[in-house]
């Protein structure tokens, strides 16, 4: 069954417009639990309360104020705030292209799929373009009253939109040096070694969440009454040896046996189950 | 979008939980390297807050509605809903004991072009951060994998969530990149997307200008701000400077309860690798952290200085060795 859209604009690039389709491109994950009490199972709620001294006072009517250096608040009223909404629009303006490995993997944050909805000559073009230079287009729109930022790339002839996060929540890479003698060349070629012994090719599609899996399977075990053993913790590490001497039984030990390159791949008849749960 | 708060503020119950570090080891062959996970990310730190009576800053706390008592974290657990008001209650110790193994190890097996690793599956990005003793092993594994752009490919167990992982190094360091599986990512085909048709070449070509004249090498991560936070400072530094509708709590009103307990993930960062025997070098300032910049300097300063610093959402982590040890502090909720 096809999706639905959750917001149509139109795709500015330079002086090209093409209207655009956006649909979510992630599902949702996660096992979701409720918080209970401990003591009889209820179900908790949340609230507002205000601290004073070490007292908490549930917090009657609460207001937005925006923090000042010495401690005090400017409030600013829901009024204020209605008229700081960005005007309404529904262009998606391309500023720039990046090559896409400039795009450190910090700024991601959700990635959209856009559907073509006008003659997709513009569309399958841009996408071949992207896909060709590898690069990606800075984004920019205002959908439901926020301003989104978002890197726009091709994958599969389709074009994909990713929001980007602000700048003030991301922490970049500091540079480094390592501990002098940390490793010797022997060990470094010995590591390179290892690495391209276990050399393969990216593919998503062999790596599947069988947590997820067995998380269903544990509820579902004890909705049914029955009780669970828990496995014993794992058995403390590997015996400590030498940096050299491990890498040197690492490569021994692949020599002799074939490398797993799809560690995780297992029967695909788990995610049918999955599904359906 | 349907999740657009998702992004910034998750309202969902257990992802409402304090984002904690994971411990663990990271093997390579039978190189095992005691690593811990710090996130490369942080709320949001600047913007409103709600507040109580007189300027009193509120805080969110769970509660029973039987008796209406504030329920501790020690006494709150986790419960799925079976059918309407029914749940199992499910332990962390439970959870853990799935799969132990990958609870506490991330073993790299496959090795992968770095450039193969796509960025739909990105999901959130981490520091690895080196155990007091293992620093060698840890910037050789850096080295290695820098040199030749390689990322190590595993899966584990974080939070009692399994992960898809990337581990690669950048500046001497190693990161982790979580990736989402496969399976929770849509096809175009799944969506309905019609399949695409071979572009006209001369539109191709034109795109291939429109493409080459805003080319930049660089992602400009000044545009990359908080443009509708900026404009809520903008406003509070006008009012602050007409003195409108400031409020000072009563000195008695205890400090918010988070800003003893917050911490600057760069500054464990920083601490923890120079304990390995690191030495942190000078970055290009458009690499560094985010900076305040020039316009609006007044509005940001508010924004910058007064704040509790960057930090977990109410973990009580302390900038200390010990508080990155959180693997207790995570079970204890």
């Amino acid at each position: 069954m096809a999706a639905r859209s959750i917001w149509n604009g139109r795709l500015e690039v330079a002086d090209a417009v093409m209207p655009v389709k956006v649909y979510a491109a992630v599902e949702d994950a996660a096992v979701h639990f409720n918080l209970l009490h401990d003591a009889d199972g209820t179900r908790l709620k949340q609230r507002w309360v205000q601290v004073e001294g070490d007292q908490e006072q549930p917090a009657g009517s609460v207001q937005k104020g925006y923090p000042l250096d010495d401690g005090g608040f400017v409030v600013i009223s829901d009024e204020e705030l209605e008229a700081l909404v960005p005007e309404a629009s529904r262009s998606i303006q391309i500023s720039a292209f990046v090559p896409l490995a400039a795009i450190d993997p910090v700024w991601y944050v959700r990635p959209y799929y856009l559907g073509n909805d006008g003659d997709g000559a513009d569309y399958s073009a841009l996408a071949q373009v992207l896909q060709e230079e590898q690069c990606a287009g800075l984004a920019r729109w205002v959908m439901r009253k926020r301003i989104y930022h978002g890197a726009l790339f091709s994958n599969s002839g389709y074009l994909m939109l990713t929001t980007l996060r602000n700048r003030d929540e991301v922490l970049l890479t500091p540079r480094v040096a390592a501990p002098a003698r940390a490793f010797d060349e022997r060990e470094l070629k010995m590591a390179n070694q290892l690495i391209e012994a276990l050399f393969g090719e990216f593919e998503p599609s062999t790596f599947e969440d069988e947590h997820r899996q067995r998380v269903l399977e544990l509820i579902e075990a004890k909705a049914k009454g029955s009780t669970t053993e828990l496995a014993a913790p794992p058995s403390s590490k590997r015996p400590t040896s030498s940096l050299t001497d491990a890498l040197a039984r690492s490569l021994e030990a692949l020599a002799t046996s074939k490398p797993h390159k799809q560690p995780d791949a297992r029967s695909k008849s788990r995610r049918k189950e999955r599904k359906s749960a | 979008m349907p999740e657009p708060d998702a992004i910034e503020q998750p309202a969902d119950e257990d992802t409402a939980q304090p984002r904690a570090f994971w411990s663990g080891t990271l093997t390579f062959g039978l190189v095992s390297i005691p690593v811990d996970l710090l996130p490369a990310t942080r709320p949001v730190v600047r913007g409103l807050r709600l507040l109580g009576n007189a300027g009193r800053t509120v805080q969110r706390h769970y509660y029973c509605p039987k008796d209406d008592q504030e329920v501790p974290q020690e006494h709150i657990v986790r419960g799925y809903e079976t059918s309407a008001g029914q749940y199992v209650v499910v332990s962390d110790e439970e959870l853990e004991a799935l799969d132990p193994a990958k609870s506490r190890e991330i073993d790299l097996r496959l090795f992968v072009p770095e450039a193969s690793v796509h960025p739909v599956y990105f999901e959130r990005a981490y520091f690895l951060v080196p155990s007091a003793d293992s620093g060698k092993a840890y910037a050789l594994l850096a080295r290695a994998l820098q040199t030749h752009a390689r990322a190590g490919i595993a899966t584990f167990v974080m939070r009692e969530r399994a992960h898809w992982v990337a581990i690669f190094a950048m500046n001497g360091l190693l990161r982790a990149e979580t990736l989402r599986f496969a399976e929770y990512v849509r096809s175009a085909a799944s969506i309905g997307l019609p399949k695409v048709a071979q572009p006209p070449v001369e539109r191709v070509r034109d795109f291939r200008k429109r493409v080459a004249a805003l080319q930049l090498e660089k992602l400009p991560t000044a545009e990359l701000t908080d443009e509708h936070t900026e404009r809520i400072a903008e406003l509070a530094a006008r009012k602050a400077k007409l003195g409108k509708d400031v409020v000072h709590p009563p000195a008695h009103a205890a400090p918010e309860r988070s800003q003893g307990n917050v911490i600057d993930l760069m500054d464990v960062l920083k601490q923890r690798l120079s304990e390995s025997g690191f030495d942190l070098q000078r970055t290009d300032e458009t690499e560094s952290a985010p900076h305040v910049p020039s316009e609006n300097a007044d509005a940001r300063a508010h924004a910058t200085r007064s704040r509790p610093k960057p930090g977990l959402r109410r973990t009580s982590a302390k900038p200390s060795k010990q508080g990155t040890k959180t693997e207790k502090r995570a079970r204890s909720k």
